[in-house]
């Protein structure tokens, strides 16, 4: 279990290395203070940042949302786009297109169902292969961005244990969150999920790292799509959770108003207005800084045309 | 016809704003400066060529602290809009033991 004094401590760590890391490529920067990215380019993350974009998108190419993002009833790709369901409600209606006064028109719609239905058949066990593929090409770089995350921890815990003033408690506590991540990649929210995480070809390698085996993936996909994307989804889903953790200081604050008594006594509606309520103010805040910078700024034009216009004026007196 | 007093307060200001290191004393010393900004532009400052060139000089470059600060402000609200979307999107399922920092 992380230690609670120093977990922040220990991501300030990780935003540090990211700054290391992140230079040799671009321009970013991150608050270690705050625990907040504040990247001079936006598009530029920290390691932990663009995990969490990756998973983000897997879950999406799942046909799933972000945790906490609500979900319309019966809106998932699965059942929409690749079950024979969605097959069935894509055809002509056959007996509204079919005159019964008309036989040839019946011969000639049956003609049609039958080559709709060919189409859609084919078009349907194409989508799954594509989805198949689709899925394992993101499993497989979100795996890569993991162990890009957990070599970026190795490194940090080698660097810390070279300088004298880091304890080897903290070490040990930075291992701690690989630990976490790898834990979560391979057992997900239960032990169910994590037998069958293990037959879709993810490992741990000896190295510390995670392996995949896009054959085997592709395989448990074709076999059974929506068992593998649920299992799939089950571990995005929890790694997003704990990753999100680590970034998201508000996030945090959220998970502590739920852990005491006084967010137990209070509910999460109101630690969710409180938080609301704390955004909103600093929102205003800034947006009361930024219009006074604007009429500053406007100020500050007009009076520069007003000095060149006096200038011109003297010159002219001058017979310049 | 402006008196000397205004112009020398208005230049004095533009001075310490352009001195002052910290972004809040920065808008407040501007916001001041501001009344005598109106002041001058109503008036009949009476400067030579070479104070008016250095004016100017000043001006321009309050105008680029000014924008950057614009910049930053942009940057600060990214930076707020970000954590609203990410704090929504939270589900508390795992939640990591409280930060101290929070107490």
């Amino acid at each position: 279990m992380l230690d609670p004094v120093s977990l922040k401590m220990l991501f300030q760590c990780m935003c540090q290395k990211s700054v290391r890391i992140t230079t040799n490529i671009g321009q970013v920067t991150v608050s270690a203070q705050s625990g907040q990215r504040s990247a001079d380019d936006m598009s530029q993350l920290s390691p932990l940042s663009r995990l969490l974009d990756k998973i983000t998108s897997l879950l999406n190419s799942l046909g799933g949302n972000a945790p906490g993002e609500q979900t319309a009833p019966g809106d998932t790709r699965m059942e929409s786009g690749v079950s024979p369901k969605g097959m069935t409600s894509d055809l002509p209606n056959v007996q509204s297109g079919a005159s019964a006064n008309d036989k040839q028109a019946a011969v000639l719609n049956g003609k049609m169902v039958a080559e709709v239905v060919a189409l859609n058949g084919k078009m349907v066990a194409e989508g799954a292969v594509l989805n198949g593929k689709m899925v394992a090409d993101g499993v497989i770089s979100l795996v890569d961005s993991i162990n890009q995350v957990l070599s970026d921890i190795d490194k940090e815990v080698a660097g810390m244990r070279e300088q004298p003033d880091v304890s080897h408690r903290q070490t040990i506590e930075l291992s701690g969150i690989k630990k976490d991540i790898i834990n979560v990649v391979l057992h997900g929210s239960d032990d169910s999920v994590g037998e069958a995480v293990a037959k879709m070809g993810i490992f741990l390698e000896k190295n510390g790292l995670l392996s995949v085996s896009k054959q085997s993936l592709e395989y448990r996909m074709n076999a059974n799509v929506n068992d593998t994307v649920n299992v799939l989804k089950n571990v995005c889903d929890t790694l997003y959770e704990r990753i999100h953790l680590l970034i998201n200081a508000g996030a945090q604050m959220y998970a502590v108003s739920e852990k005491t008594q006084w967010g137990r006594g209070n509910g999460t509606g109101k630690a969710q207005a409180l938080l609301d309520k704390s955004f909103k103010e600093q929102q205003e805040a800034l947006e009361s800084k930024l219009n006074t910078v604007k009429v500053l700024i406007e100020g500050s034009y007009s009076l520069q045309g007003f000095l060149l216009q006096e200038a011109l004026a003297i010159k002219i007196s001058k017979g310049v | 016809m402006m008196s000397r007093e205004h112009m020398q307060n208005f230049i004095d200001l533009t001075l310490n704003a352009l001195d002052e290191a910290d972004a809040d004393s920065f808008i407040e010393i501007l916001m001041t400066r501001e009344k005598e900004r109106i002041q001058v532009m109503q008036g009949d400052i009476h400067l030579d060529e070479g104070a008016i060139k250095s004016c100017i000089e000043k001006e321009t470059l309050l105008m680029e602290r000014l924008e950057k600060e614009r910049g930053r402000l942009f940057k600060e609200m990214d930076n707020l809009s970000q954590s609203k979307r990410a704090a929504r999107r939270y589900s508390p399922k795992y939640p990591f033991p409280p930060m101290p920092v929070f107490f």
